[in-house]
């Protein structure tokens, strides 16, 4: 079977119109990669750009769980506990107070990859000492690849 | 008179979808490239662990330079590189456990990147510091 490539008027040129479903196929997988790429933010993440918070990377596969509380550590080591400024002094028995109220109390660090690892360590040892067992530290995989 | 009225008559000009097809896969290929993913993820620091590795040998790490140095105490040597660092791993055991403190200088982004370096040489015991 040949490819009737010549119309009507016996010119060489393609017909245009064989074109559309191919062209509607192509703009329908550009509107799907634009819009999956758009997330929805939420109130944390909103949060995170204000205090300009930047993740530790890391190569972890696990996948991030909902925790009852949030813990951010900023650059400027400012903690927020729920997006409320805490001061350190006054933290453990924030966390102490929290973790009573609810069974399995789980808490997530989110510290800057930037703050030294020792005031990351400090946190990390004053939620111990509130006698939270469930915590984890909130690190991001960066990848080019959808 | 003929010649007059063919220059009135509607032409049949179409515009070439080829350039149009060509900006489309261009700007696909654009949005393949450069879409960078960020996945949000985790590291469990449960304390119960921390307890269960103190019956098996402690290693204790400390995390010297934000380049990946590393020492026990007798032994120095960079743990950016991959062979060294399994080495260093083998002959302490990779089942011990393995405490890692830091130096003030040195970042959480370094501390995390020791982590990953470390569980990925085989080490299976990994804790921070917490004393």
């Amino acid at each position: 079977m040949k490819l009737n490539l010549i119309d009507n008027n016996g010119s060489n040129r393609w017909k245009d119109s064989h074109m559309i479903p191919l062209i509607n196929v192509v703009f329908l997988m550009l509107a799907f990669l634009m819009i999956a790429g758009e997330v929805r933010k939420t109130e944390d993440d909103v949060f995170e750009e204000q205090i300009n918070l930047m993740l530790p990377e890391s190569e972890s596969q696990r996948e991030r769980e909902d925790h009852h509380t949030l813990l951010f550590l900023d650059q400027n080591n400012k903690i927020y506990l729920e997006r409320q400024l805490v001061e350190l002094s006054k933290l453990e028995g924030e966390l102490r107070e929290r973790s009573l109220q609810v069974s399995q109390f789980d808490l997530m660090v989110q510290a800057d990859a930037r703050v030294p690892a020792q005031d990351t360590q400090d946190i990390l040892k004053i939620v111990r000492s509130a006698g939270i067992l469930r915590v984890s530290l909130a690190t991001i995989t960066t990848s080019i690849q959808p | 008179m003929l010649d007059s009225l063919k220059h009135f008559a509607p032409s049949r000009k179409s515009v070439s979808l080829v350039p149009l097809i060509d900006i489309v896969f261009i700007l696909l290929l654009f949005f393949l490239l450069t879409t960078a993913v960020v996945k949000d993820r985790q590291l469990s620091m449960n304390s119960q662990v921390l307890e269960t590795a103190k019956q098996v040998d402690t290693v204790h790490v400390l995390l010297e330079t934000e380049a990946g140095v590393i020492s026990n105490g007798s032994n120095k040597i960079s743990s950016s590189d991959p062979q060294e660092l399994s080495k260093w791993l083998r002959s302490l055991g990779f089942e011990s456990s393995y405490v890692i403190d830091v130096l003030p200088e040195v970042s959480t982004q370094a501390m995390i990147s020791l982590l990953d370096r470390m569980r990925a040489a085989g080490a299976t015991n990994l804790t921070i510091d917490l004393q």
